[in-house]
């Protein structure tokens, strides 16, 4: 079950529904109202694999026990292991062994096994300290609107609000009005803008050749919107589905493609995955305390990394070195031209920034490495057939035009100041929201017709 | 304070749901181009519902009978209830609904249609389940028909369906967005040309010997929902020789009949009688009938109807 689905807001209604009757009646048993929903939606998605969610569950609390009262690195090295351990068998045994596997993949391992793997390592740290309650850590691991893609939640982060689920006596409207706004602004990014280009792309990454020249520069650019405004959007109804419960969970994107270096980007983009590798790779590798190559190394070892956490595949892996490299080489001309954090630097910037995080999509997007360079070769062709015949006709090409335009400007007033904070403390909140269902009903790619498109963060 | 909150919070679902409606009617098919059968259903609710014969059926019943020539001929005042391709169980729950409006004295099934196990196509389902009131009614022939890749809820609200027409949005969308586009007769869809039956295809093997359960199942509904009603369910195969009535389906519907009672004509070999000539009288070949061979159809089984109806 995606969270772009109906069945999801179905789902959402009723255990928001169960949830404030608890909640109002002062019912105690609401974590565990949520951890049953939790599994119960891991079952609708991922059914075969619910008895592996809850053996890792039950694992990772004991190990966490276990290495709250003894600080081992032995004690670590084996939960990890295990931990990842089970990631590698579902999504890398192929890859690395090159025996053809077929085996599918349980939803969202590649996200849960990263959030309990740093809630492990914050304890062996003493950062935090492990959670004694069975149901709070199960309700860590199993909480729903993160489950499948995230946000990667910190236990230090998660678990105490979790623990609050029982406290709270009243519904909390604001948090309400957040939560609804999100998840709207969630499905206007996936539906309206994101699947609306996607129409496109697809088209275009599927015969490079009949659409070479501007149409393949128009389709390369249009994907950094749409994994953009895809995974934003996805982000989105997961936060908002948690803030309806009055949870806040870690913010994946902060107007990434306005930043005006590389590096900040990478700040800005699925920050709670950008903010994991640094704390939990970049750093331990020595981050950049051991001198200047060094930390050129790391940071293309931890791209190289978080490539290969993408998908077991060659063009990811060359995805993430490329924007590994893209940093060390950014770095360099920084320092020689003392652009650096003080420097001052053009809106230019960003429009180059936005060219070559599009150049690297390319790999991530197309099917294999050969066919990235088809694609990039394609861009200096000439094709038979223009850019109207790729989406589906010139008025959806304008009205998505429009829309990411209205993303755009979303994002540079947000970074100003919280637009949706701002909305949400007015009236004007429930006008908004019914104004961008409308749009969500009428322009969103969905039905017959539209090539019903999951999240694209769904698939690591 | 409070008060302006929820006052607020009202108005703006006021709004959407009002929009949802507005736009659902606005971007809904009007069928006023080259298929306007997707319009038939709907012309029922603004008749006067005051009818001796409802006729119930696909295609051989909304091209091949003229309820203007039986009120002419025999003052036999009918609506036929027809729709392309109309499976047995919409035309139950279309008289379920009917019979909601009024009593006639006598059904009409075309039996073509009993050898539709299972819905045909999307489209087919729009264009009979769409026109239909939101009733109890639609919702059981929604849920009957409904297909695995359709959505259920989208014959509810049907800008989840039809929202895509944003962009080819017309002048007549407008126009027929609270008044149904007319185009038939008291259910009758006319048409005048004439293109001759030429040799008709091989017959192909009978799919199977025996009409689907289901669909036996929905005609004896029919039936008992008939005599709950008064109402007299006369059974009838169009005069067409094409798609091929099988003499099998033919017997099975002729022993149910005598088992139950009812009256089943099976016109195909009465053509001569009827005195139609397909080079003249039908417009596509031999499919359908155009207005003469309707008129003369229709004439022949008025007699029947007439007998039935005294």
């Amino acid at each position: 079950m995606s969270l772009n689905s109906f069945n999801f807001i179905l789902f959402l209604a009723a255990v928001y529904v169960l949830y404030t009757v608890f909640q109002r009646f002062g019912i105690k048993g609401r974590r565990v109202l949520l951890l049953t929903a939790g599994l119960a939606f891991y079952w609708m998605c991922s059914k075969g694999f619910a008895a592996l969610l809850i053996a890792e569950t039950v694992w990772n609390y004991y190990s966490a026990q276990v290495l709250d009262n003894k600080k081992s690195g032995g004690i670590l090295a084996f939960a990890l292991a295990l931990n990842i351990g089970v990631l590698f068998f579902f999504k890398y045994l192929g890859f690395f062994t090159g025996i053809e596997t077929n085996i599918a993949v349980p939803a969202g391992i590649s996200f849960f096994t990263l959030a309990v793997s740093g809630y492990l390592i914050d304890i062996y740290k003493g950062k935090s300290k492990a959670e004694k309650n069975f149901i709070d850590f199960s309700l860590f691991m199993v909480f729903f609107p993160a489950l499948t893609s995230g946000p990667i939640e910190r236990g230090d982060h998660l678990i105490p609000q979790l623990k609050e689920a029982d406290i709270r006596k009243t519904a909390d409207a604001g948090s309400f009005k957040v939560g609804l706004f999100r998840i709207c602004r969630g499905f206007f990014l996936k539906l309206c803008v994101a699947d609306n280009i996607k129409v496109l792309v697809d088209t275009v990454y599927s015969s490079p050749d009949k659409f070479a020249g501007v149409p393949v520069i128009i389709a390369v650019l249009a994907y950094s919107m749409q994994i953009y405004c895809d995974f934003a959007g996805y982000s989105d109804i997961a936060i908002g589905s948690a803030r309806l419960f009055g949870i806040r969970l870690l913010e994946n994107f902060d107007a990434p493609y306005l930043s005006r270096s590389i590096k900040d980007i990478w700040r800005r983009w699925h920050m709670s995955l950008s903010f994991w590798f640094r704390d939990y790779l970049y750093f331990p590798l020595g981050g950049s305390r051991k001198g200047t190559l060094r930390a050129y190394l790391n940071i293309i070892a931890v791209f190289a990394v978080s490539g290969l956490w993408h998908g077991a595949d060659w063009k990811f892996i060359f995805w993430g070195v490329l924007n590994g490299m893209y940093q060390v080489i950014e770095s360099i001309i920084e320092k020689g031209t003392g652009t650096g954090k003080n420097g001052k630097s053009g809106t230019w910037r960003i429009v180059l920034n936005y060219i070559l995080m599009s150049l690297a999509w390319i790999f991530f997007r197309a099917d294999s490495m050969g066919e990235a360079f088809r694609i990039i070769s394609s861009i200096f062709g000439t094709g038979s057939q223009g850019i109207l015949s790729a989406g589906a006709g010139a008025p959806a090409l304008i009205i998505t035009a429009v829309f990411v335009l209205a993303a755009a400007a979303y994002d540079i007033r947000n970074r100003k100041q919280d637009v949706s904070d701002t909305i949400c403390k007015t009236d004007a909140i429930w006008f908004v929201c019914a104004a961008l269902i409308i749009l969500v009903l009428v322009f969103g790619a969905y039905g017959p017709g539209y090539d019903s498109a999951d999240f694209i963060y769904n698939r690591f | 304070m409070k008060n302006k909150h929820i006052i607020s919070a009202i108005l703006a679902m006021t709004i959407l749901v009002l929009s949802i409606y507005l736009l659902g009617k606005l971007t809904a098919p009007k069928y006023t181009g080259d298929i306007p059968e997707g319009a038939m259903i709907n012309e029922y609710y603004s008749s006067d519902k005051d009818n001796d014969v409802i006729f119930l059926g696909d295609c051989e019943v909304f091209e091949n009978i003229s309820p203007m020539v039986l009120e002419e001929s025999f003052g036999i005042k009918s609506w036929i209830r027809g729709s392309a391709q109309q499976l047995v169980w919409q035309s139950y729950y279309l008289l379920e609904e009917t019979f909601r409006y009024e009593k006639p004295e006598a059904v009409v099934f075309n039996v073509n249609a009993l050898r539709y196990g299972k819905p045909v196509s999307e489209a087919y389902n729009r264009m009979t389940l769409d026109g239909m009131r939101f009733s109890g009614s639609k919702i059981k022939a929604v849920n009957a028909s409904v297909m695995e890749e359709e959505s259920v809820i989208s014959y509810y609200i049907p800008l989840l369906r039809y929202h895509s027409r944003w962009s080819e949005l017309g002048a007549d969308d407008l126009r027929y967005m609270f008044r149904p586009y007319k185009v038939t007769y008291r259910g009758y869809l006319e048409h005048t040309g004439i293109v001759p039956q030429d040799q008709l295809p091989t017959v192909p093997v009978i799919p199977y010997d025996e009409l689907p359960d289901i669909c036996m199942d929905y005609l004896d509904r029919m039936r008992m929902l008939c005599e709950e009603n008064g109402a007299e369910l006369v059974l009838v195969k169009s005069p067409v020789e094409w798609p091929h009535w099988y003499d099998e389906w033919d017997a099975q519907l002729k022993s149910y009949a005598e088992e139950t009672g009812l009256c089943y004509i099976n016109f195909v070999p009465l053509a001569s009688d009827i005195g139609l000539d397909m080079k003249t009288d039908t417009y596509d070949g031999g499919l359908h009938l155009n207005r003469t061979g309707a008129e003369k159809y229709t004439k022949y089984l008025g007699e029947y109807l007439k007998g039935i109806l005294e």
